[in-house]
């Protein structure tokens, strides 16, 4: 593809999505003609249940297919698009998602878990079944220093609640060091103080120049952690703002907040 | 004493078969193990890719004079592009059809061999195959340490994998695939890959059988060979690397070589009953197994003892 003229100032990656539907069944689930999303470090998806917001998330993720549209990743210097890859290939590419449904390995402990993550390709071969020393040592640091920020009732063994679940997925995608996170609802599931810390993590990954789309049903967080909100409805994207514009506007206070909210 | 020695090993050529079938059997548990209990991967034709090694040993020993080590090779290869064929066509199936598809390449295979009669030989058989060295009498028991030492390097080589990335790479595509991609893990290839080594793996034991038995028969590479690998590794623990050879131990260890030998069964009954009885035994057993304790005898993996370990990999 062409030289990309349209990434974010200051380097940051984009997500430009073109005439992207998906339907099941006779229902249209999204309908967007076009949106850039990642243009701004954080950037917050809302809307009421239904709305397509996950959908739109699994089908730049590719885990589900779109029936039209295009979906390309331009980091600055080149243009790639997303909707011909495979699901692992995006997420090499440096766009990774984290699971709004708790997602995990049955037999892998927490350690096994984080080890996956960052192992790289030439790690993994058949023949390298010395190759364990190398990954601990590589990134041993590193996972000892997520596993200290966050506290698992049992760190040298399996993960056990919902919740540290839903971490162990947010702590695996932040070691792909990934561009583009997008994250489904961070933190369902997890206690305010929880909660607090994720957020400060993803601050200081977002100082250090990864880009955050976040889906998120407690609204203190998107009004109090995104730059920029979209508001999506029926498939399709009607309103982006700063999140104070979009707190007030009424027609989110109309379609999803209610008037007591504002 | 003597006469304890005599009743042990007094039919040195029955007991040295019997462990050799043993041997085969363990080394292909261990082979499925990394298929189906590291992998999930289901595959219910391991006769086929054993037996296309085993025929392309065969075909090339006696139709082309050609040497042990290359005839080796080439069983080695054919289980192998077998495997990745197969683990092309299933990677993208779910565990029914993965089940569907590997019991059609054995039967696949199978069918070939029989109905083909140039090279086969069909129904009469191909033959014969030696030994590739002759040190007179102990030449069989020299075959069954070579078994011995091949197995020990498949059983090293799986308990490696378990202590590596490749082996958590392995255990991820098994548990789940959707996961494992969106982590950058490229789930086909590793499948494909997987099923390419262990087939190529069963292709060599193949090789390795041909001078036991001398001469082929398309009825060597009926469903009853993978029957037994995969009661073996189900009773043992599909799971643990150790699991093939508990299962095997019990299971062939018990009715070819302990009843076969030790017990005054009349010899109608070992021909014709026996085997039958067998493999309805290995049938319940794996329904019972499956029924009341899953995961066999040695249970699921203790991944936790690996991370333990972690400080000193």
């Amino acid at each position: 593809m062409s030289e990309g003229n349209g990434s974010a100032p200051g380097g940051r990656a984009t997500i430009r999505i073109s005439g992207l539907t998906k339907s099941f069944g006779d229902q249209t689930v999204v309908d967007i003609d076009e949106l850039v999303l990642g243009a701004k470090p954080v950037e917050g998806l809302i809307g009421p249940n239904g709305a397509g917001k996950t959908t739109l998330m699994r089908l730049i993720m590719r885990s589900t297919r779109a029936d039209t549209g295009t979906v390309v990743l331009d980091d600055g210097s080149s243009e790639v698009a997303l909707s011909k890859l495979a699901p692992h290939r995006i997420a090499s590419l440096g766009v990774v998602k984290t699971n709004q449904v708790t997602q995990d390995f049955a037999g892998l402990t927490i350690w096994d878990s984080l080890l996956l993550a960052v192992a790289q390709r030439h790690d993994e071969r058949p023949h390298r079944i010395y190759r364990e020393r190398h990954v601990v040592e590589a990134y041993g640091e590193e996972i000892q220093g997520y596993l200290d920020t966050f506290e698992f009732s049992e760190p040298g063994g399996f993960a056990h609640s919902a919740g540290e679940k839903k971490l162990l997925d947010l702590i695996r995608c932040l070691l792909l060091e990934p561009k583009i996170l997008l994250l489904d609802e961070p933190t369902a599931g997890l206690s305010e103080e929880v909660t607090t810390q994720v957020i400060e993590m993803l601050r200081t990954k977002v100082a250090e120049g990864m880009s955050v789309i976040i889906v998120e049903h407690d609204l203190d967080v998107i009004w109090g952690f995104s730059d920029v909100v979209h508001f999506m409805a029926e498939g399709d994207v009607i309103l982006e703002g700063d999140p104070d514009y979009i707190r007030a506007h009424s027609t989110v206070v109309e379609k999803y907040l209610g008037s007591g909210h504002v | 004493m003597s006469a304890v020695w005599d009743y042990l090993f007094g039919s040195p050529a029955f007991l040295i078969f019997g462990t050799y079938t043993l041997m085969m059997i363990v080394g292909l548990g261990i082979l499925l193990h990394l298929q189906l209990g590291v992998t999930g991967i289901g595959n219910f034709g391991v006769a086929g890719f054993w037996g296309a090694g085993l025929y392309t040993f065969g075909i090339l020993q006696v139709h082309y004079d050609v040497g042990f080590w290359l005839a080796l090779l080439a069983a080695t290869a054919a289980g192998g592009v077998l495997g990745a064929i197969a683990g092309w066509v299933i990677a993208d199936l779910d565990d029914d059809g993965v089940l569907a598809a590997t019991l059609a390449v054995a039967t696949i295979v199978f069918l070939a061999i029989e109905s083909e009669k140039d090279f086969t030989g069909g129904r009469v058989g191909l033959g014969t195959i030696d030994f590739p060295f002759d040190i007179g009498e102990r030449t069989d028991l020299a075959w069954l340490a070579i078994l011995f030492g091949v197995t020990g390097l498949l059983l090293w080589y799986a308990r490696r994998v378990h202590r590596s990335p490749y082996g958590r790479l392995l255990i991820a595509t098994g548990t789940n695939e959707p996961l494992a991609r969106s982590l950058r893990k490229p789930v086909k290839r590793t499948k494909v890959g997987i099923m390419a080594l262990t087939s190529a793996g069963m292709g060599a034991l193949g090789g390795l059988y041909g001078p036991i038995v001398h001469f082929l028969f398309p009825t060597q590479l009926t469903v009853a060979i993978t029957v037994s690998v995969i009661t073996a590794l189900v009773l043992g623990g599909q799971q643990r690397p150790w699991g093939a050879f508990i299962g095997a131990v019990l299971t062939v260890g018990l009715f070819d070589i302990a009843i076969k030998l030790y017990v005054p069964l009349p010899r109608e009954v070992l021909e014709h009953a026996f085997p039958v009885t067998k493999q309805i035994i290995f049938g319940a057993l794996l329904i019972f197994v499956l029924l009341f304790r899953p995961l066999g005898i040695l249970g699921r993996m203790r991944r936790e003892r690996h991370v333990k370990g972690l400080s000193r990999v």
